[in-house]
């Protein structure tokens, strides 16, 4: 089921007035969440929720293990069975075809030949969110950061929490375990919020990403070579826009509903495009992600401790791993390995220079130089991203760079997208936060005339239920 | 005593309720979702309103239609629909228009309409407007020695195929003279949905959109009025036409229509289909005059929507040169313009007036002069 489907239009008003109506009943409601959470999982593909269980119980068990004993030995004997459960089910399902495909490329490169056998085990929507979050649980409890929950049904809601289930924001226990706790109260301001925020998330689904994609970015990668170079610019800078606003879209709308229902997630996105170098970018673009591998990835590996060879070294690994985790192809480990390299180089740039391309006392010109260079590199890593396949990606850069007329395929509304998109991100937060202060100033009938508008838009913009780019991952 | 009285129960206690309810805010949320549920109700209602206005009916479908196990529907025999821009009646026979009788009057020429939703004359303002009738009355007031009936067979919705069936199994036992076709829309949408619509991402037919679009009339409205803004301005340029494949299919079945009434000795009229698009002369709104056949073929760009109904209408060109076959053209007999159009395709009364007609003319100077072998029984020379 997704968010912009008729199917969770309805879904969601009947859990949030029974999640609501239950508020008096923490066990009933967690287990109403934990119901509709399943549901909204096994829409899509039934036979997987076992999947998702398994990773719940194996995670819920090895974490009280862990818990009960003193034993480093078999704290780390459980530690690593979490992980090998839940790492395993991931390369299994997600990497199993990718590694059988490279390892027959090599042989045959070898002069051996093998013939790779194929697996057609579909990939479970959200398997790589939900199992970074209970590997973050189980890292959690074993650093000694985290006392593990006895309470089964609240685990399983943590993991399963249906607005993040399938893309994020992957969730910390630390942070959501604690709202199960506290008694619900109805705060009528914060669900006036989630519901403006869960249109807004639609806003950026349905009338920018989904529109760049139809009028500008697929035309334009189905056949990059047959196209201008002003084109191909065009779909690069239509791309970014179109990943961006169809993830924090999402993120929106999670954090909306979770928001009616009563609980905060973090915020996944903070204007990325205005990030002034690669590692401000990283600290504003799917914060939930790259705080992740910050935590439990980066700073394992040393962080930036040591020497300034040895954190490029770090940030690369990471990287490369971050755009492994997107998808099983080569593209998308380039696309990691693009950046971990760029944010490497930075570093030793800013080790011999001791220039700091983060400082906020820079001219405004200087700073607004920075921010320009900073999206067209994430946009060009971007196409990359897109284009996945080697081929495509040497046509989309050979024709680009090539500098000749082709075909046009921008439509006058991919212009008015692009530009409608690039000053939503530019916009002052100050005009933002008076727009939302004057949303909620008004009447009921009024706020209902604004969202019935929105949808009716929706409607006559929205052609079809294009799924999100981040259910792929 | 009254001193002893404690300070509470002297408070006066609708004051404390006041206190209480202003304490405890109205949730403002649940107005809202409540505001927004009665104003999309109000909208859809509103729209059903003029629907039933301007049509005798909201959800017409419902009314003009019942299933059948061959056809997968025919019309609902006695159903009608009374509106302030249109008047329909479907006859006992579930023909649109008057009452026929079965057994033709001595001294009759009876033709038989075939279409989809154009020959039925969706659009038209009364059974009479609709060409079908008005080529009659041009036939009757022109022949004074014989007069003239017509079933209306189109069914809104047909294709070839399925007008091939209706003729063999429900026109044929009203023994008609003349047999006019004008069917191309309905072919041309299920040939693109056939070639694209997977493309597309068409809804799975038990899902809630296509349950929502199917059933909203104000979707509907939303989806017809953005159709064209969509195909001009948000499609990227799409090199699309129909396969040969298709339109080569549609002419074989065609022609076994054709074969089939000449084995019955039934003249045929082969019309080509008029559009309000396609003028090359005027390309300025040539969006606006599509707009309902982008929105019913969205999978086809305008020149690709131009394309096939050129090639279609070529492909019955091609048919029409063969005995006991008449071509009308009336894709040339209509001019390319909104006056003769109701949308893209369906006539208004205008139009149907030119069409009427022309089939008409058709019918005096082509069919009925067709050098075919004609049935004995049938009484051309009056009785």
């Amino acid at each position: 089921m997704a968010f912009n489907s008729l199917h969770f239009l309805l879904f969601f008003p009947l859990v949030t007035t029974g999640a609501w109506l239950l508020r008096r009943h923490a066990g009933l409601r967690m287990l109403l969440l934990l119901f509709a959470s399943y549901y909204f999982y096994m829409s899509w593909n039934w036979k997987y929720a076992g999947l998702l269980l398994g990773s719940t119980l194996l995670d819920y068990v090895v974490a009280l293990g862990m818990a009960r004993t003193a034993s480093i030995f078999r704290r780390r004997l459980l530690f690593i069975a979490s992980l090998s459960g839940n790492l395993g089910v991931l390369f299994v399902f997600k990497y199993y075809n990718f590694f059988a495909d490279s390892v027959a490329q090599v042989a045959a490169g070898l002069g051996a030949p093998l013939a790779a056998a194929h697996h057609s085990l579909l990939l479970p929507v959200g398997i790589s969110f939900y199992t970074f979050q209970t590997l973050s649980y189980t890292i959690d409890v074993y650093r000694g950061q985290l006392q593990p929950t006895r309470n089964f049904l609240k685990f399983a809601l943590f993991v399963s929490f249906f607005p993040q289930l399938v893309a994020g924001p992957i969730v910390r226990a630390g942070h959501f375990l604690p709202q199960l706790d506290a008694r619900p109260r109805f705060d009528d301001r914060a669900a006036e919020l989630g519901l403006g925020r869960i249109f807004l998330g639609l806003f950026k689904k349905i009338c920018l990403a989904d529109l760049l994609g139809t009028a500008l970015v697929d035309p334009v990668f189905a056949n990059p070579g047959a196209c201008s170079s002003w084109t191909l610019l065009l779909a690069m800078y239509g791309y970014a826009f179109q990943i961006y606003y169809d993830f924090s879209g999402y993120s929106d709308i999670a954090l909306g509903a979770a928001k009616v229902l009563g609980f905060e997630l973090p915020i996944n996105f903070d204007r990325p495009y205005l990030a002034t170098s690669l590692r401000d970018f990283w600290r504003r673009w799917h914060i939930s992600l790259s705080t992740w591998l910050r935590d439990y990835l980066y700073m394992p590996l040393g962080g930036g401790r040591g020497s300034a060879l040895r954190t490029a070294r770090n940030l690369a690994l990471v990287m490369l791993l971050g755009g492994l985790w997107h998808g099983a192809a080569w593209g998308f480990v380039l696309w990691g390995a693009l950046h971990g390299l760029l944010l490497g180089a930075g570093r030793l740039f800013h080790h011999v220079t001791g220039i700091d391309a983060d400082r906020n006392d820079q001219p405004l010109v200087s700073r607004l130089a920075r921010v320009v260079v900073t999206f067209h590199l994430v946009a060009g890593c971007f196409v990359v991203f897109r284009a996945v396949e080697w081929p495509l990606i040497r046509a989309y850069f050979g024709t680009l760079l090539s500098f000749q007329p082709g075909l046009s395929v921008a439509t006058p509304a991919a212009y008015w997208v692009l530009l409608v998109a690039t000053l939503y991100e530019w916009v002052p937060r100050a005009w933002l936060r008076e727009m939302r202060r004057g949303y909620l100033a008004l009447p009921s009938p009024a706020q209902a005339g604004v969202l019935t508008t929105a949808l009716l838009v929706f409607a006559a913009v929205g052609s079809g239920e294009a799924p999100f780019i981040y259910f792929q991952f | 005593m009254s001193m002893a009285t404690s300070p509470a129960s002297v408070l006066p206690r609708p004051a404390a309720r006041v206190t209480a309810h202003v304490a405890r805010p109205r949730p403002k949320t649940w107005a809202t979702l409540v505001w927004m549920a009665a104003l999309l109700l109000t909208l859809e209602g509103a729209v059903r309103v003029r629907a039933w206005y301007r049509h005798g009916s909201a959800d017409p479908v419902a009314r003009i239609y019942q299933a059948d196990e061959r056809l997968g529907r025919r019309l609902a025999p006695g159903a009608a629909l009374a509106g302030a821009e249109r008047r329909l009646s479907i006859n006992q026979w579930g023909f649109r228009g008057a009452e026929v009788t079965r057994a033709k009057p001595a001294g009759t020429i009876r033709l038989a309409a075939l279409g989809d939703s154009t020959t039925f004359g969706m659009e038209a303002s009364s059974d009479e407007a609709v060409w079908v009738q008005q080529a009659v009355a041009h036939l009757n007031r022109a022949d004074d020695q014989r007069s003239y009936d017509a079933i209306n067979a189109a069914v809104p919705g047909y294709t070839i195929a399925q007008s091939y069936h209706q003729l063999a199994e429900h026109i044929a036992p009203f023994a008609p003279d003349v047999v006019v076709v004008y069917q191309v829309g309905t072919n041309i949408a299920a040939h693109g949905r056939r070639q694209f619509g997977a493309d597309v991402g068409q809804p799975a037919r038990r899902s809630l959109r296509r349950l929502a679009e199917e059933s909203s009339l104000l979707l509907n409205l939303i989806r017809l009025n953005t159709a064209a803004w969509r195909a001009r301005y948000v499609a990227p340029p799409r090199p699309r036409r129909l396969d040969d494949e298709g339109v080569l299919q549609y002419a074989a079945a065609v022609q076994r229509l054709v074969e089939y009434c000449r084995a019955q000795g039934w003249p045929v009229l082969l019309c080509t289909c008029p559009r309000a698009f396609g003028d090359p002369t005027a390309p300025t709104n040539q969006y606006t005059l599509a707009a309902s056949a982008l929105a019913n073929v969205p999978w086809l760009p305008l020149e690709g929507l131009n394309d096939a109904y050129d090639r279609y209408n070529d492909a019955l060109r091609r048919l029409g040169g063969q005995p006991g076959v008449t071509l009308v053209d009336l894709d040339r007999a209509v001019p390319k313009r909104g006056d003769y159009f109701a949308d893209a395709l369906h006539l208004n009364d205008a139009g149907h007036a030119v069409v009427g007609e022309a089939v008409a003319r058709a019918v005096r100077e082509g069919a009925l002069a067709a050098a075919v072998p004609m049935p004995t029984h049938l009484p051309l020379d009056g009785p």
